[in-house]
């Protein structure tokens, strides 16, 4: 598939703290990327080389193949961090200035107010906005050009409930067109529900970059309990294939080879002269994963 | 190269963007409107007749309509409320950072040369518009109250319209320099306010080292200070007091008429609104936003 983004070993150091650290990744057309991190892992930090805001200290990156820096940004529609407009302009004036920038026709902005559910809102300055509507009118505005590559940087930051769905059956919406879509986001929940990609980021490190679902599939496990649980323990060091991977309270985990099955187990386990009280087959969250990922390296 | 109709193009696209932010701005709009009265007001002001103690001053009867000083007069008091001017770029420059639509504009994909030419504009056109009035209401005061005829005057030092002019073009620039620089309203002017303290104290130094120089010479003696850029922005277009008829009497100075547009302060003038643009351009684009 067509790479509209190539990122090259790219750094940012401010002073002493290196923001981003040597990152590389690769954003195909047509699919959703979630960049996935904990608070200053460096997000926002990437989207604004990306975006032409930060100088990077190192490193490269190519839009469209070979787009010029300017040229590309008319393709891209973006917003970083929080909705920037100018608070005493309404909807559609704050657009207007969007649309002369990016040289779009300023028939395109009743459209995009549409879509984002603003347009009887339009003639209300922005400093009336509440959050959420902010937020919308940032992806309109984004929206503007009909770009290729749709940039939102925590688009459902500081929303309640009912506006986080609102963004996220937006972005649902844009995506089904065929928009490639970065998302940055520190909520898994965020990401699982709208990306197709993943990068994971901390101390501005690619940890993990590929398919969500790559990152779901991962080894189950086991917990288990029986009435003697020091013999227990001995018993499943001999068998090959299974490994004690943890202990809580009277629980043990259990990791095991793909093959085996609870049932498999219980039988091996009861031609050994155990038998179980407690089996339990589990699967990693998206959640405990992530947090592992973050932890562990 | 980018063929001509381009360029023209964009500067359209930069005219219609500044329009945009401005024209809807309405603190700006109300202190452009203020602004105009009052330089109206100001120079309606000679006009009239003061009462200074138990005397009576006429400023009509002190020659301030009459050419050529006429220039002199009106472009000297007009450029002190300069400040209304200065108020609506620092604001407006300020705004961009401190509600980040800078940082957006450039995400849209304006350059960093597109924002500040965008703000120059904004600068030239204001600074041309009051050169515009400043010329034409002196026109018409000067019809009405001119009291001398002799031909060749009228236009004698219309340069200090020019001056004018490249003095409030020096003077902006500098604000904008100060707004990106420091990126808050009220810290800009205390800046603004240290600095022209700054040169006034360094000028007095000067004077007070040379002080031989300034006393034997009488007439102009070289100061370095005089080149700061507050200082050539002032001296660009002299303090006219001195021409005023009963002043000129006391001083007994000659007869010379006509005084030169000091253009060595106007071109200083130019050229630091050029540096203070590069300055800008530099700071805008070394940091981070």
């Amino acid at each position: 598939m067509e790479n509209v983004l190539v990122i090259n070993n790219l750094t940012k150091k401010f002073g002493r703290l290196t923001a981003v650290d040597n990152l590389s990744f690769q954003v195909q057309r047509g699919n959703v990327y979630g960049l996935l991190g904990p608070n200053g892992s460096g997000k926002s930090t990437t989207l604004g080389m990306l975006l032409t805001s930060i100088n990077p200290t190192s490193g490269s990156w190519q839009w469209f193949g070979n787009a010029t820096p300017t040229d590309a940004l008319m393709r891209i529609g973006a917003t970083i961090e929080r909705p920037n407009f100018y608070p005493y302009l309404n909807a559609t004036q704050n657009l207007l200035i969007t649309a002369k920038i990016k040289g779009v026709d300023v028939k395109n902005i009743d459209e995009k107010l549409n879509l984002v559910g603003l347009l009887e809102r339009k003639k209300d300055k922005f400093a009336t906005y509440s959050l959420g509507m902010k937020q919308r009118l940032a992806i309109a505005s984004a929206m503007l050009n009909d770009p290729e590559v749709l940039i939102l940087d925590e688009p459902t930051n500081g929303l309640d409930p009912m506006g986080i769905i609102q963004i996220r059956e937006i972005i649902l919406n844009i995506a089904s067109t065929g928009t490639t879509i970065i998302l940055a986001s520190h909520l898994l929940d965020e990401v699982e529900k709208v990306c197709t990609h993943v990068i994971v980021l901390r101390n501005g490190k690619a940890l993990f970059s590929g398919e969500v679902s790559g990152m779901t599939n991962s080894k189950p496990y086991f917990e288990i309990a029986a009435p003697d649980m020091d013999r227990l323990k001995m018993v499943i060091d001999k068998i090959p294939g299974l490994k004690v991977s943890g202990r809580n309270g009277d629980i043990l985990r259990i990791d095991a080879e793909d093959d085996l099955t609870p049932d498999k187990i219980n039988q091996l386990l009861f031609d050994n002269g155990i038998a179980l009280s407690h089996l339990i087959k589990k699967k990693n969250s998206l959640e405990t994963q992530f947090l592992e990922l973050v932890k562990s390296k | 190269m980018i063929p001509h109709h381009e360029k023209s193009h964009n500067m359209k696209k930069l005219l219609e963007l500044e329009w945009l932010k401005i024209y809807n701005y309405k603190i700006a709009r109300i202190f452009i409107i203020l602004y105009c009265f009052f330089l109206f007001g100001l120079i309606l002001l000679g006009t009239q007749e003061f009462q200074l103690g138990s005397l009576k001053v006429n400023l009509i009867d002190q020659g301030i309509f009459n050419y050529p000083q006429l220039w002199n007069f009106t472009t000297y008091f007009t450029a002190l409320i300069k400040i209304f001017l200065a108020f609506i770029i620092i604001t407006t420059v300020v705004n961009e950072f401190q509600n980040r639509t800078f940082k957006q504009n450039i995400i849209d994909g304006l350059t960093r040369k597109e924002f500040l030419m965008s703000k120059v504009l904004t600068i030239v056109i204001l600074s041309l518009v009051s050169t515009i009035l400043v010329f034409v209401f002196s026109l018409i005061f000067g019809m009405k109250y001119n009291t001398v005829n002799s031909p060749g005057y009228q236009f004698a030092e219309v340069g200090l319209i020019a001056a004018y002019f490249f003095k409030l073009v020096a003077f902006f620039m500098f604000c904008l320099f100060f707004s990106i620089l420091i990126r808050k309203s009220a810290f800009t002017f205390v800046l603004l306010f240290l600095w022209w303290f700054v040169e006034g104290i360094s000028g007095g130094i000067e004077k007070w080292m040379r002080i031989s120089d300034v006393v034997d010479k009488k007439t102009s003696v070289f100061l370095l200070t005089d080149y700061l850029p507050l200082s050539a922005m002032s001296n660009s277009v002299p303090a006219p007091i001195g021409r005023l008829s009963t002043v000129e009497a006391l001083l007994n100075q000659g007869n010379e008429v006509i005084h030169p547009v000091p253009w060595n302060f106007v071109f200083a003038c130019l050229i630091y609104a050029i540096l203070f643009g590069v300055l800008s351009y530099h700071l805008l684009k070394r940091r981070d936003w």
